[in-house]
């Protein structure tokens, strides 16, 4: 399946700049697991380490696949999905875990539903002209994106679920949507949300409520976003070097090594750090661009812009939330915070990229 | 960017967009690259102060224990505020010095200081308290010399606090440390090592609804670790009150009524199963674990022989001696062996094989029938009954009064007791039941053990006319302003299988032993009638299987053979009230220890019914 042809249009420069991110992050992790009074196990930086290894496999794996016959698969992943999410719900696990056991592995699905999602309404898009979509297309995504939604949202992982929601716009823009219309549905859904609150219990009330505005649990949130933006500022220019920001090494901040890692990034390695951490991440993000204006077909287009457009949510809205401009959630920040199914999603999502570059010319 | 034509399909290329999409992603990373600036660069000197001193704090705010009430609201535990003085280390710049001075101001040696402090497993940042209770010269010093003491706290803290001390005990229980097996159980996730919790009585089982749920505030300190700017506040959720069915005023009597003996007092609302008083000595003072008990003082405890911290009324079991005749006869009679008027003659002893069983009454009482064989509580009679009716019968209707299974009452760690029959003894001891052990079982002795609850339960149940409920100790819980949380019911458990008209017979018989010069006379009062039972549980067996014995020859054995002495008793007959069964530990004979006291727990209560 890979020929010489398909192998001399690899994007080097895209995987390098994800292996420098990954790398950035392994020395945090490391920052973060070797704190004193941590209660985090030692030795997680290897962990990911052997994280990135499988994710490079994975990629490789999907690499190998015609992204044509991955989205004609697509109806199978997205139902598959959908019932790993069914079946944590329904072991009764919801609630506290959000993980099912596979292969000895922990595995989180809701990390891998934006794939199935992307991947089964860009296989809905590619055949319709831009002046084909209508309010039945529109209801049609609206659904399949909901069902996961809900079913993310009982876990209960209210950032992830509502993550979807850019990345079903994303579909829909670059699909060719009349900009009329998504201004309309994001009218109708602002309308529609105040009629869902009454359906809202109390405690999910709150969290929403606490989402918005963080004041409103102020040693919760508040403090975490306090705590944090002392982190990121006490960083300075050059930052307090490696193993010294007190901030996340004394536990002022929960999760250092993964939804807050971007906050130990700022501490140690101050703003030099960061910044170029921030522009590999905007170089990365304008690469899947390219490969998106590029892309041989209508499927390469839609699939690669929505990919990115995933990304650079889970980027903004995790570095926002550790600079103080975007709500408290758990969004981890990709290729760097610990975690093994989100790494595997990003890079399964690298690997949906570099497949539609490699394969623009046949 | 390169542009190559689309190759394979006929749509228009959506480049506009994608460029619209790079404005809007650039913009977005300039405002996040502005931001990172802003607080780096521009106020990243005042950050890193921030950050050097861990300005910002996060303190727990413990919420006030929920209180405990009588049936009447009167206060039976609440909380009162201690002052504790705490250490925050890394506050402390000479940590030498200052602890030198700390010990000197709360008369605590400086090793043992140090030792708390280094045993502390707390958060960094964390206060370590050194010493609570402290006294209002010591606050005052410490307050004086707060300048001198940077690191340093005094706080006020709310403390477990019984007013009325060792009283009824048992029932309310008592806090202590949350241990760490506790502390990974559910419905402790916001607890923390070193926080007290209801670890026996009601202070356990109704833990959760007593706990509260604490806030917290985040401070800004300055240097020297004093706040200076409260940044976010949770005000602490105070926990829910509890009222107990018990009435403080007939416990007071109760336990004065039973003084230094060792044993139990129960009494129960016989109309629905309430508790209004629990006794059982020897008793602890929950007060003095509040305060924290020392390991000696803990040890000393658990050795005790006399166990003062089991509570008698539901875990200590016993035989029901000739309480148990009750069953006995209302078996006879709802099998019909016999009737109001069937006699039994009683000759002083009867012989099974080479065995005598004997009565206590030498000479024996004649011919008696079931009333006089209650009222005299005549061995003989029972001896023959219970021969006939054979051990699974005398069983199976001890098990409908409620004996051998749990009551049910929400106490932890109640006794089921024991009711053996033919079928538990070939499981348990591998031996055939013998006949001579179902004439020991017809009188109480032998293998029978019952709870003092049982008992209560059991005579409620005669005194109401056949329902055995589930008792209860709580009335209801409220939230702190007065509403009502939870309101408990009296629950009924089964109902009696006798017949009215043969309940009647046995209520009268017991009326008889009160009120007809029988086994029960101390317990009289004028002008109410008291129905009872003496019993008389054997410590050791005796050759001799006697009962009740007026005049109370047993000063002359050792106490600790003496037999145990029980007395049921409901009240008044018509309109029964009160239940109580009181049981004194080698009190000797029920009716000369057990009866009495029985008598000043009914009396207190119906008097001050007839206040009220």
């Amino acid at each position: 399946m890979i020929d010489r042809r398909l192998l001399i249009n690899f994007d080097w420069l895209l995987l390098l700049t994800v292996l420098l991110i990954c790398s950035i992050g392994i020395v945090l992790i490391y920052s973060a697991t070797s704190a004193p009074h941590s209660q985090i196990r030692q030795g997680l930086h290897l962990k990911q380490a052997y994280w990135i290894g499988i994710g490079l496999v994975v990629m490789l794996l999907i690499i190998s696949i015609d992204y044509h016959l991955l989205a004609r698969w697509s109806p199978f992943l997205y139902i598959l999905n959908l019932s790993t999410l069914g079946y944590i719900l329904y072991t009764g696990n919801a609630g506290v875990e959000r993980w099912i056991r596979c292969f000895g592995m922990n595995l989180q699905p809701s990390e891998f539903t934006k794939l199935c999602i992307i991947l089964l309404l860009a296989q809905f898009f590619k055949d319709k002209k831009p002046s084909e979509i209508g309010f039945k297309e529109c209801i049609f995504a609206f659904a399949l994106t909901f069902m996961p939604f809900i079913m993310i949202l009982k876990q209960p992982d209210l950032g992830t679920a509502l993550l979807l929601i850019p990345i079903l716009f994303a579909i829909l823009f670059i699909s060719g949507i009349r900009v009329r219309w998504l201004f309309g549905i994001m009218f109708a859904g602002l309308t529609i949300s105040p009629v869902l609150w009454f359906v809202l219990k109390p405690y999910q009330k709150n969290r929403i409520l606490s989402f918005i505005n963080p004041n409103l649990d102020p040693l919760g949130a508040g403090y975490q976003v306090i705590q944090s933006k002392i982190a990121v500022g006490s960083g300075g220019i050059l930052g307090q070097g490696l193993l010294r920001g007190t901030q996340c090494r004394l536990k002022f901040i929960p999760q250092h090594h993964t939804d807050f890692i971007f906050s130990l990034l700022a501490e140690e390695f101050g703003f030099i750090g960061s910044f170029i951490t921030l522009a590999l991440f905007l170089f990365l993000i304008l690469k899947g661009l390219d490969i998106c204006a590029n892309s041989k077909d209508r499927l390469g287009t839609i699939l690669s812009y929505s990919i990115v457009i995933s990304l650079l949510f889970h980027i903004v809205v995790n570095a926002g939330m550790v600079i103080g401009i975007m709500p408290v959630t758990g969004i981890p920040l990709p290729f760097i915070s610990y975690g093994g199914s989100a790494m595997a999603g990003n890079f399964l999502a690298i690997g949906l990229l570099l497949n539609i570059k490699m394969r623009r010319f046949d | 960017m390169a542009t190559l034509p689309y190759i394979t399909n006929n749509f228009s290329r959506p480049k506009d967009r994608i460029i619209t999409t790079i404005f809007i992603i650039l913009g977005i990373f300039f405002m996040l690259f502005f931001r990172l600036w802003y607080l780096q660069a521009v106020k990243g000197k005042e950050y890193r102060i921030q950050s050097e001193g861990n300005r910002n704090r996060l303190r727990r705010l413990k919420s006030p224990r929920g209180i405990i009430m009588d049936r009447y609201k009167q206060t039976l535990a609440q909380n009162r505020p201690s002052f504790t003085v705490s250490i925050v280390p890394e506050d402390v710049k000479d940590m030498e010095k200052i602890l030198a001075v700390l010990s000197g101001f709360i008369d605590r040696p400086l090793e043992q200081i140090k030792k708390t402090i280094d045993c502390a497993r707390s958060l960094p940042f964390e206060p370590i308290p050194l010493k609570s209770d402290l006294s209002f010269k010591e606050v005052a010093l410490l307050e004086e010399h707060s300048y001198d003491l940077p690191g340093v706290t005094v706080e006020v803290e709310a403390k477990r606090y019984y007013p009325h001390q060792g009283l009824a005990a048992h029932l309310l229980g008592y806090m202590g440390e949350i241990s760490p097996k506790q502390l990974k159980m559910e419905g402790f996730q916001s607890a923390r090592p070193g926080d007290m919790i209801g670890q026996s009585g009601i202070e356990k089982v109704a833990n959760s609804y007593l706990m509260g749920k604490d806030g917290g505030k985040h401070v800004e300190v300055n240097a020297e670790g004093r706040e200076i700017r409260t940044i976010g506040y949770l005000a602490p959720l105070p926990g829910n009150n509890i009222s107990l069915t018990i009435d403080l005023n007939l416990q007071k009597k109760a336990e004065e009524a039973l003084g230094e003996k060792c044993g139990a007092i129960v009494a129960m609302d016989p109309q629905n199963g309430k508790i209004l008083a629990m006794v059982s000595h020897p008793s602890f003072n929950p007060d003095q674990f509040a305060i924290g008990i020392t390991q000696m003082e803990w040890n000393e405890m658990l050795k005790n022989p006399k166990d003062p911290l089991q509570n008698r009324i539901i875990m200590a079991h016993y035989p029901p001696g000739s309480i148990f005749k009750i069953v006995v006869a209302s078996a006879g009679l709802q099998t019909r062996l016999i009737d109001q008027w069937s006699t039994f003659y009683c000759p002083g002893s009867i012989n099974l094989g080479s065995w005598t069983y004997y009565c206590w009454k030498k000479g024996g009482h004649g011919d008696l029938s079931v009333h006089e064989a209650i009222v005299q509580s005549c061995n003989c009679f029972f001896y023959q009954l219970g021969s006939k009716l054979g051990i699974d019968v005398i069983a199976q209707f001890a098990r409908d009064y409620g004996f051998g299974s749990l009551t049910g009452i929400i106490l932890p760690g109640e006794n089921q007791g024991l009711i053996p029959d033919s079928v538990w003894k070939k499981r348990n001891i591998g031996a055939s039941w013998y006949p001579g052990e179902t004439i020991t079982a017809s009188i109480g002795q032998g293998y029978i053990l019952v709870t003092p609850i049982q008992l209560a339960c059991f005579i409620s149940a005669i005194a109401n006319g056949g329902i055995l409920y589930q008792p209860s100790v709580i009335e209801s819980i409220e939230t702190p302003n007065g509403n009502t949380v939870e309101k408990f019911l009296p629950s009924v458990k089964s109902c009696i299988p006798i017949r009215p008209e043969k309940m009647r017979i046995i209520r009268e018989a017991l009326k008889g032993v009160v009120n007809e010069n029988g086994t029960g006379w101390r317990a009289r009062i004028p002008d109410i009638v008291v129905s009872g039972k003496t019993g008389t549980a054997q410590v050791v067996k005796k050759r001799h299987d006697e009962d009740e014995d007026v005049t109370g020859s047993e000063d002359n054995i050792p106490e600790h053979l003496r037999d145990h002495a029980w007395f049921v008793a409901f009240a008044p007959y018509d309109e029964p009230k009160i239940a109580v069964v009181v049981l004194v530990e080698h009190g000797g004979h029920g009716g000369y220890s057990s009866a009495p006291i029985a008598k000043e727990v009914i009396q207190a209560y119906l008097q001050e019914e007839v206040l009220q």
